[in-house]
């Protein structure tokens, strides 16, 4: 029972506060570990230390904004692992020398990101399937493409779109330009008509389907865009790391899941948003880097995580329980 | 509309009906739940295809694909279940879909709420509604205020009103209905589908019956009375609206709260409950009704002292509540009372499941066997226990509510609005229900928004104002007026 609350002004401002201060958690963590970091390692903040987290981070940071608009209309996107490793591994051996063929693979690939991310949303749609079954299917039959292209780690990739992605003009890295396009792109289309279909869809999908909102559109939508993004991973990482692998995205699927989440995206769905997914990402990039500093196994890395993800999720969970007592106390 | 048919998996809910209304006129459209008005509406504003049947508007034929179909041809739908989305504001939700203030895909916030504002005042809203605030904070009320506003502004040429006073006030109401005839009075045409006879005598010109999914009769509202309508509606000869009230209360006091607190919400409530008696519970919305339903409950943790049969206890979850006798019947039967994805069967045994197993698997046949039971008493209007509850009727939702608790056992109920959307004929059923219960022995609390159900279905009242009881009325006390008088915080006669 929604409780008829008569002060309404003073219950307006006390859910404005808990709710700004629930949103501020992954900002909170941020800061926590830049601190920790600089104080362990200090005189490491420079340009460049920021140039060499971004460029490492990047290819999470793709591939979580795409897992992010999924989680945001309540599904779940499995195959960007498949997608990732398929686009890396066709970057690694079919892009050649010259700039027409890389740039023409990069946008053949990118296309093709969105049509299989396409694919999922039609089986989805058309074909009445739970994401995680959908997407686990396509995962599987896309890591599958993947071997067939690459069988092995390796492959050829030409020193110039090394350079180009890596680069670092005049001083600022070229990922870290993505990531301000990014962030800059959300904030404009924040409250386009787009997400908001996506962000109604997400919380209340009888609703959004009496607001006329093509359920069924905006779905394929979503997917698609989570391979597009997927897609742009798996070609950074080529960049990356100068190489192909078939297996190269099994371990962003649920780590992106992961970094959604502690940014504070909902798994149910019309709660979320991008730059709280970045942050996210960057929040597991440094404890992963403080664990490394601190002489802790790659091994026991994966547990930090889930620990901080436990965390992190009790702390939004206890916020929402205060926030739903308070609310009834006046 | 012609000759539209539509089915839902077994139940057949339009049958070859027929619809017509014209311009300037206020349209009412009456019946049962389950008569099919819903599902006729719903497919004129293009949330479901018909089965079969046309849709011609001022000579057009319409063929709706969906809602943004429907939206785009100028009808406006204001929906019983509501239309909105919690998480987003009051003007986003007003404004949603809407182009009009848009540049380069990007609409500016602080246009929006000021648009908004405007709007409420343009309307003469007659609640400070926040358009800054989450619809998901607003009460149930408000939302209602909302959605209409929402439809409105977009001056449709179709207005429909599914129940669109269900949770508004007096006062509210009217405002609806004066809105409802200036459209109308501007040549559009408005659907006014109620429960309520009052608004619908206000402000209808002409009156649509319709019963067990066809057109039973179109009645001008000057050449018909209630009775007839009503009649029309049911099938059959009305008498006796409230049942009789015979001598049930016994002298044992079954629930007894003793300076129950909650915040600022329950200011030390005290009342006696005894078994045999339905105490009514009277006041305007928010005077601490719902937060008392829920702490009797267990939902909520309230300080003071509850007793049952003379008892001190400590009810702390619904499931030790369940364990005393108590039951409740939530406000919204859809997303409080029943899953509605589930069956009737799957819905009425859950509470008992523990009682219908043995070892690791549910007794199937005996849960038949109670369901069917209790379907049958109830006279719940299904073809068979393993329909889906979401393609019921609203009255009928709400007796699988009250039959699913009924299955649990309780010894004393809590009802909370529980005629709420509920069509004429299955209130009349309920109200005997609750008479029938308290003459079996039960203690039932029962909350209503309706002050005449309040005066003929319960023993006392007890009216709540600012959380606490204002006025405890029985006998020559119980009036309509009284229960009004307290609401405000006036003294009774």
């Amino acid at each position: 029972m929604t409780s008829d609350i008569n002060k309404a002004s003073s219950r307006q401002v006390t859910n404005r506060i808990d709710v700004k201060w629930v949103n501020l958690i992954p900002y909170l963590t941020l800061f926590l570990l830049i601190i920790v970091t600089g104080i362990l390692q200090p005189k490491i903040f420079s340009l460049n230390w920021l140039g060499i987290k971004t460029d490492a981070v990047l290819t999470l940071v793709l591939a979580t904004i795409g897992q992010t608009l999924v989680l945001l209309i309540g599904g779940i996107d499995l195959s960007l692992g498949g997608v990732i490793s398929l686009t890396n591994s066709l970057a690694a051996t079919k892009m050649a020398d010259n700039l027409p063929s890389m740039v023409g693979i990069s946008i053949a690939i990118l296309a093709m990101g969105a049509f299989l991310g396409a694919i999922n949303g039609i089986i989805i749609v058309k074909l009445r399937t739970q994401p995680f079954i959908a997407t686990l299917i396509t995962w599987s039959i896309y890591g599958g493409i993947a071997l067939w292209v690459l069988p092995t780690d390796g492959g050829n990739v030409p020193q110039r779109f090394i350079s180009s992605l890596l680069a670092r003009p005049a001083g600022i890295p070229v990922s870290l330009i993505i990531i301000a396009v990014i962030v800059a792109l959300w904030l404009y289309l924040r409250r386009s008509p787009f997400v908001s279909s996506v962000i109604a869809l997400g919380s209340n999908e009888r609703s959004a389907y009496l607001l006329g909102i093509n359920i069924n559109l905006v779905k394929i939508q979503v997917y698609a865009l989570s391979g597009f993004f997927a897609a742009s991973a798996g070609l950074y990482r080529t960049a990356l790391v100068s190489s192909g692998s078939p297996t190269a995205g099994n371990g962003f699927i649920l780590i992106s899941v992961a970094a959604a989440v502690i940014g504070g995206t909902s798994l149910a769905g019309g709660k979320g948003s991008i730059v709280g997914s970045i942050i996210g990402a960057f929040i597991l990039k440094l404890i992963s880097d403080l664990l490394i500093f601190a002489g802790i196994s790659s091994y026991w890395s994966a547990l930090f995580q889930g620990l901080l993800l436990i965390i992190i999720i009790a702390a939004v969970s206890i916020t929402e329980l205060v926030k739903r007592q308070e609310e009834i106390k006046r | 509309m012609e000759k539209v048919s539509k089915s839902f998996d077994d139940v057949k809910a339009l049958v070859d009906a027929d619809f017509i209304a014209n311009c300037g006129e206020v349209h009412a459209l009456l019946g049962e739940n389950g008569a099919g008005k819903s599902t006729l509406i719903k497919i004129l504003s293009g949330a479901i295809k018909a089965d079969s049947g046309n849709i011609t508007l001022s000579g057009k034929h319409l063929f709706l694909r969906g809602p943004s179909d429907a939206i785009r041809l100028g009808i406006g739908t204001v929906y019983q279940e509501l239309s909105l989305i919690p998480v987003l504001t009051v003007a986003d939700n007003i404004f949603f879909g809407q182009d009009s203030i848009t540049r380069f895909g990007r609409v500016s916030i602080h246009t929006l709420y000021d648009h908004a504002q405007e709007l409420f005042e343009r309307y003469g809203l007659l609640e400070d509604i926040d358009p800054k605030a989450t619809v998901g904070e607003l009460s149930l009320r408000q939302r209602q205020l909302v959605e209409i506003i929402k439809v409105i502004a977009r001056n449709p040429q179709v207005l429909i009103l599914d129940e669109a006073t269900s949770a508004l006030t007096e006062d509210d109401v009217n405002w609806l209905l004066k809105l409802a005839r200036q459209f109308a009075d501007k040549g559009k045409i408005v659907i006014y589908i109620s429960h309520r006879m009052g608004e619908v005598k206000e402000v209808a010109d002409r009156v649509t019956v319709f019963r067990n999914g066809s057109n039973v009769g179109v009645r001008s509202i000057n050449e018909t009375n209630s009775d007839e309508l009503v009649s029309l509606m049911l099938g059959k000869q009305v008498s006796g609206y409230f049942p009789v009230k015979h001598a049930t209360v016994q002298n044992k006091i079954a629930l007894q709260t003793r300076q129950l607190c909650l915040g600022h919400a329950l200011q030390g409530v005290n009342f006696e409950l005894r078994w045999g008696e339905v105490l009514g519970v009277g006041g305007l919305a928010g005077q601490g009704e719902v937060p008392l339903f829920l702490s009797l409950f267990g939902i909520y943790r309230a300080d003071g002292d509850i007793f049952i049969d003379g008892k001190l206890v400590k009810i702390n979850k619904p499931s030790e509540s369940l364990r005393y006798g108590i039951a409740l019947v939530p406000e919204d039967r859809n997303t409080q009372g029943l899953i509605s994805r589930l069956s009737i069967r799957e819905n009425m045994s859950l509470p008992i499941l523990k009682r219908l197993t043995r070892y690791l698997f549910v007794n199937r046949r005996e849960e038949r066997r109670l369901v069917v039971n209790v379907m049958k008493n109830l006279r719940i209007k299904a073809d068979r226990p393993d329909i889906l509850v979401m393609n019921l009727s609203g009255g009928n939702q709400q007796k699988v509510v009250i039959a699913k608790l009924l299955l649990t056992e309780p010894k004393i109920l809590l009802m909370f609005d529980i005629t709420r959307g509920v069509d004429v004929g299955t209130k009349v059923e309920i109200f005997n229900l609750v008479r029938g219960l308290a003459a079996k022995g039960n203690a039932i609390l029962y909350y209503s928004t309706t002050i005449d159900e309040l005066v003929n279905v319960c023993d006392s009242v007890v009216v709540m104002h600012d959380g606490r009881i204002e006025a405890e009325l029985n006998g020559p006390t119980l009036t309509k007026e009284n229960i009004i008088r307290a609401s405000v915080g006036e003294k009774v006669k």
